[in-house]
């Protein structure tokens, strides 16, 4: 193996469980991309919970095992999905189990992923496939955070310390202030954060997760309104500055423009007005310069 | 065109003209009477769909069985708490929608009526 970086996400994220005959239809219709097109095991994909207002719950990822869907959210947001799959639950035969205890998540990170697992190299982005690694039976599937590929891992609790062991013979362990700092320099979006029922997934530069010919889903009438009529207000995009920056408003002219939702050193993310972006790539932070840069 | 009736909180209506359509359609089945399922499931754009199919096969035994204008309907009791109060109406003519629920629970529906929010 070649060197590389990882992060334990173990306790960063959840892993949740959707058991049942009507589970892909449920995710379906509660949902923003085509998870009706997942049949197999092997396959996964990314979409995003919305409210009826097309608003943001999380994006979560989902992958096709053989006697479930496994999703996979932030930790905190975990409550918040599996209490609104629980109530659009209605005739469904549809059932939950929380597994974030009982399983671990581990994302590696390299320049030459491939090398590091050739399986994968004839593989669609986030289609996964398992297998043996230190006698545990593990997951692997390909994942992307913006234009950075990375891989998670994901298995059995009972496992984790020996995989952690035996991916440090190889790279190096990163640290969850680190991984923030990856994250914001990526202008990758997290729950809390940039993922809130403030903003809509087109805003957050999510229309990847988003189909616009599988029918109905929740807050799929605005979302697709906003779309069709470029009705997108604000968008997300990365800034920097000279010094260091926090969460709050940025400034142009003296109006507010848009506001910091994360921020780590004299980098951070934000949601800017999109009309602001013809006219300037400067804007403030109270007194400071700040620059803008698209994501 | 139905006038719409008032709806009973505690009940699902049927209107003479959709129990018309109703027993219509179980005579163009091949039937003397049809009965129907009605339902809600999760989805649609603002967050709940409608459900309504002609079943034969009876309730199941979970559900709850009503009776009006000569027709039965069967629901399960977690859409119930959804539809209580809904009388189902008939639209015709060549702007009209088929079935309607005429749902006292609903704050909001989406464009085309087939979705409510609660």
């Amino acid at each position: 193996m070649d060197s590389f970086s990882f992060i334990d996400l173990t306790s960063i994220n959840a892993r949740l469980k959707l058991c049942g005959e009507d589970k892909v239809d449920l995710l379906d219709r509660l949902s923003t991309n085509d998870i009706s097109t997942l049949k197999e095991h092997g396959q996964g994909m990314s979409t995003v919970l919305t409210t009826n207002k097309g608003r943001i719950i999380d994006l979560i990822k989902v992958y096709f095992l053989e006697d479930s869907l496994l999703l996979i959210s932030d930790i905190k947001s975990i409550s918040k999905v599996s209490e609104w799959i629980e109530f659009y639950t209605i005739m469904e035969d549809v059932t939950q189990i929380n597994v974030s205890d009982d399983t671990f998540q581990i994302r590696i990170f390299s320049d030459d992923l491939y090398n590091i697992f050739p399986e994968h190299q004839e593989s669609k982005m986030d289609d996964f496939f398992v297998q043996d690694l230190c006698g545990a039976k593990i997951t692997i599937a390909s994942n992307k955070m913006n234009q950075k590929q990375c891989f998670d891992v994901i298995g059995e609790k009972s496992d984790k310390k020996n995989i952690i062991e035996f991916l440090a013979n190889f790279g190096t362990q990163i640290e969850s202030s680190q991984f923030e700092n990856l994250r914001i320099s990526l202008g990758y979006p997290k729950f809390g954060n940039e993922l809130t029922e403030d903003f809509n997934p087109l805003e957050a530069l999510l229309i990847d997760h988003i189909s616009f010919n599988k029918g109905c889903y929740i807050g799929q009438e605005v979302v697709a309104r906003l779309n069709t009529y470029d009705k997108v207000q604000r968008q997300l995009v990365q800034i920097s500055s000279n010094h260091p920056i926090g969460i709050g408003e940025i400034e142009f002219e003296g109006k507010t423009v848009g506001i910091i939702t994360s921020a780590m050193q004299n980098n951070g993310i934000a949601y800017v007005n999109k009309k602001i972006l013809n006219e300037t790539t400067q804007v403030k932070y109270g007194s400071l310069d700040v620059e803008i840069h698209p994501i | 065109m139905t006038l719409k009736s008032k709806p009973d909180p505690l009940t699902i209506k049927i209107s003479d003209e959709a129990a018309l359509h109703v027993n219509q359609f179980a005579k163009s089945e091949g039937k003397d009477s049809a009965d129907l399922r009605v339902g809600v499931k999760g989805g649609g754009c603002s967050g709940l769909t409608y459900v309504l199919e002609i079943v034969t096969d009876g309730p199941k035994d979970s559900d709850k069985v009503i009776e009006d204008n000569g027709v039965r309907v069967f629901v399960d009791k977690k859409s119930y708490v959804f539809l209580a109060g809904t009388v189902l109406e008939y639209s015709g003519g060549l702007n009209g929608k088929g079935f309607v629920f005429n749902n006292p629970n609903a704050k909001t529906s989406c464009g085309c009526g087939t979705s409510f929010s609660v």
